[in-house]
């Protein structure tokens, strides 16, 4: 299974002086957009995401991937500093990180929240290079059934962890999974939601519409907020590096903060906030003294920002194994693979082994590099923070646009990113989720196929639509995060009368 | 500034260059409307095809990839320009078969087009998984007609999908028939097991040698390279003589409706280029060339395509009519 050869070709396709400075391009990028608030990674990848379309696939795929690590990390810079998470995975990193900022330690809160990052991330790729082929080999097997559990098992999920509101998340998950149905029909050539027009004969594009969704709508939303300015002291900026000695107190911490983040990463649907929070709550859970987080403590830093890197690796695992999202901003990668004529999936490790090994080489380069690339430019990127959204929003307008067009030559793609751009800030304004939209959107032909081949193989038999072990599997863990809430807490007040009752 | 003789010195200049446009053809970049995304074989083959008559030519040529709306954006935005050679559309069998005779279109291939060159071709195979259980065609047969095989195929409408519907009609067989999105996507549901049997190209086998074994050609027009990918293989009418078997699967270059001749006899000579060795060495061992030139053979060669294809469509209830 592990080839020589292409491990080889990938060092090569690394070492490539144009792959390199796209490298370091990529974690610049991820860093500003993750700084910046309100742009998080799906947003960073999806805006470069039609300038790759020239590239080859290695030098896009390191790319999109520098941008999606430094993202993730960069958000951590504007939480600890100004208390505005600049991404969604840095919102649990606030409470801690600018709470030790404003007690003058800032440099010491980012130099955690550095290499809790940088920890994470590498754990998770390593988990990622020997869980990513073994399941490929389980992949392989995998036919429409399978696939049905598993997209019916992402939806599900995502749709829980999404908002608070179940009903809102399955609404919001529908209709994205409905905005799929229109075009053609595949099997038997009906045209559905075409509107006259031969443009929606294959549907509505997938790239114009997740730039919009992500992008276009972020945007909108930023362009209405006041423009209050940002004054912060930036004397505490020096990072400070957390010595052995801290690092091995928290050495278990940052063991089970980067597993925890690559586990949630790996569950197909909700990426790196969701990850950050389950860390600090698992963190501030098992700690002796729960009520010293939110003072800022090195454990709260350390937690969420190990654990939301750590969920790249893992987002990678069902991305590039089954062709199945692990994160939003994964699900914009697949864009990715899709523009370069891959198809993500168990045959892509016995066909492009050298992809694949140039991508799990590629994210320990950009980890390591991110380190030092972040130990130095933490006290200019900061700045950025103050960029004022009258600047931001014509950019990544701009961005969205001309990147849009020139993929597509179409008029009509521009269209589509801007009405999705519209429909994502009505979602928003009116209380729901983007995520449980994106998710259906990309997941609703894999249901939608899957389901109708599953039931052209059962011919007619529910015995046989269920004829399959995996897939009964898939199911049983899906009762099981459904029902694991109700039945812990129903345990907890059995525990707790139990206590009580003597 | 006088802007009386400015304008009439730019009047002139451009009088001047429509006037020697026809003389001179010619004279500026021409652009190549791609109907496929960038990368794909088709993208590959027409970018191959683009750099080898610009030579000839001497002006580049400009390949622009216009995906989606099932290839009709990018064939009408062909009849949108003008009709001076300056843009040509790489045509293909969605656009100028399949779609055209499933669906209404706006355009008709053979109206409001000049096809005049044709060059990468395509053929079927039958294909089944290395430790499969069916040996040989006849195995094939016997147990397709003792159950229904689930049958892999890319696209419903598809030419793997005509050969699979051509074959179940000549021997009266029943398949469940598994869409699989991609020829590649079908043999891995074949290596994993989710179909029994699966339709790909001939040139498919390449890239799966050890997963997948082939059974028969599906095709009784024999090319030369039946032999180079797969040596030793029947096809249906060697097999089982008396029963048909037919592929179209074809792409080439098409001007506009009304272009000049002389414009068009330009193209052509420019096209012979593409017939070399020299040519045909540059491209990847995927794509296989069959090669037509001249509108009149071209338009013979889409016409059998419209006699085979037509009959197959109208049994599955897919024919526009």
């Amino acid at each position: 299974m592990f080839d020589a050869a292409a491990v080889g070709v990938a060092f090569a396709n690394l070492l490539d002086p144009f792959t390199m400075i796209l490298l370091v391009t990529g974690i610049l990028l991820g860093l500003v957009i993750g700084i910046l608030p309100g742009l998080g990674p799906p947003i960073a990848i999806a805006l470069a995401l039609p300038f790759t379309f020239y590239m080859e696939a290695v030098p896009s795929l390191i790319l999109l991937l520098a941008i999606y690590n430094a993202a993730i990390y960069g958000g951590s810079i504007s939480a600890i500093a100004v208390g505005i998470p600049g991404t969604g995975a840095a919102i649990a990193t606030v409470m801690d990180g600018h709470a030790m900022y404003k007690q003058g330690r800032g440099g010491e809160a980012l130099g955690l929240s550095l290499t809790g990052s940088i920890i994470g991330g590498l754990v998770s790729v390593l988990c990622l290079t020997f869980i990513a082929p073994v399941l490929a080999q389980v992949a392989i097997k995998f036919g429409p059934r399978e696939f049905l559990a598993i997209s019916i098992f992402g939806l599900v999920v995502v749709v829980r962890v999404a908002g608070a509101n179940l009903f809102k998340g399955l609404l919001v998950g529908g209709l994205g999974i409905f905005l799929t149905t229109w075009g053609l029909d595949e099997l038997n050539g009906a045209e559905r939601y075409t509107f006259g027009t031969y443009h929606l004969y294959e549907g509505i594009p997938l790239v114009p519409f997740l730039v919009g969704i992500f992008a276009v709508s972020e945007v909108l939303i930023g362009a209405e907020k006041a423009l209050k300015r940002i004054e912060f002291d930036k004397t505490s900026l020096t990072v400070k590096i957390p010595g052995l000695k801290t690092l091995s107190r928290l050495k278990g911490n940052l063991a089970r903060s980067s597993l925890l983040g690559t586990i949630i990463g790996i569950i197909p649907g909700e990426g790196a906030a969701v990850g950050a929070f389950f860390a600090y709550s698992e963190e501030k859970r098992r700690s002796k003294e729960p009520e010293r987080f939110g003072t800022g403590i090195p454990e709260g830093i350390v937690a969420p920002e190990t654990a939301n890197n750590a969920t790249v690796g893992g987002a990678l695992v069902p991305t590039l194994t089954l062709g199945v999202p692990g994160s939003p901003a994964a699900a914009v990668l697949l864009g990715a693979f899709l523009i370069q004529g891959l198809a993500p999936g168990p045959t892509l490790f016995d066909e492009r082994p050298d992809i694949m090994y140039s991508l799990f080489l590629g994210l320990f380069f950009i980890n390591i590099l991110l380190f030092f690339i972040g130990l130095f430019a933490i006290r200019f990127a900061a700045m950025l923070i103050k960029v004022p959204m009258t600047v931001i929003v014509p950019t990544v307008l701009l961005l969205s646009f001309t990147g849009i067009y020139a993929v597509s030559n179409s008029l009509f793609n521009v269209g589509v990113l801007l009405a999705a751009g519209v429909l994502g800030y009505v979602v928003r304004k009116l209380g729901y989720s983007i995520a449980p939209l994106s998710i259906g959107f990309v997941l609703g032909p894999i249901l939608e196929n899957s389901l109708r081949q599953s039931i052209t193989i059962a011919d007619g038999s529910t015995a046989e639509f269920f004829n399959t072990p995996i897939g009964l599997g898939i199911y049983a863990a899906l009762a099981l995060t459904i029902l694991w809430g109700p039945i812990s807490t129903w345990v907890r007040s059995r525990m707790a009368g139990k206590v009580e009752d003597p | 500034m006088n802007l009386i003789k400015l304008a009439a010195a730019a009047t002139v200049v451009l009088g001047l260059g429509t006037g020697a446009a026809l003389a001179e053809y010619p004279e500026k970049p021409i652009t190549l409307v791609v109907s496929f995304a960038a990368g794909g074989n088709a993208d590959i083959g027409a970018r191959l095809t683009a750099e080898a008559a610009s030579a000839e030519l001497g002006v580049p040529i400009n390949v622009v990839n216009k995906p989606g709306g099932a290839h009709i954006p990018a064939t009408m935005s062909v009849l949108e320009a003008d009709a001076d050679g300056y843009t040509i559309f790489q045509w293909s069998p969605p656009s100028f078969m399949v779609v055209p005779l499933t669906r209404a279109v706006p355009y008709s291939p053979r109206e409001d087009f000049i096809p005049f060159y044709a060059g990468p071709t395509a053929s079927n195979a039958l294909y089944v998984r290395a430790d499969s259980p069916l040996q040989t065609f006849e195995d094939f047969l016997e147990a397709a007609r003792s159950e229904k095989l689930s049958m892999g195929v890319n696209n419903l409408g598809a030419p793997p999908n005509l050969s699979a519907v051509q074959l179940a009609s000549e021997f009266g067989l029943e398949f469940k028939t598994i869409a699989l999105k991609t020829v590649p996507a079908t043999m891995t549901g074949l290596i994993g097991g989710q179909v029994d049997v699966g339709v790909g190209q001939i040139a498919t086998i390449n890239a799966f040698k050890n997963e997948i074994r082939p059974l028969i050609i599906l095709d009784n027009n024999r090319q030369p390279y039946f032999e180079q990918h797969l040596p030793g293989v029947r096809t249906i009418g060697e097999a089982s003589p008396g029963k048909e078997a037919g592929v179209w699967v074809h792409g080439g270059w098409a001007v506009k409706a009304g272009t000049p001749q002389e414009i068009v006899d330009k193209l052509i000579a420019a096209t012979a280029v593409l017939g070399t060795e020299e040519f045909i060495s540059t491209l990847p061992p995927g794509i296989d060339w069959q090669f037509v030139h001249g509108p009149h053979d071209v338009g013979q060669l889409l016409q059998s395509g419209i006699d085979l294809y037509s009959p197959i469509l109208d049994g599955l209830g897919l024919l526009h009519k």
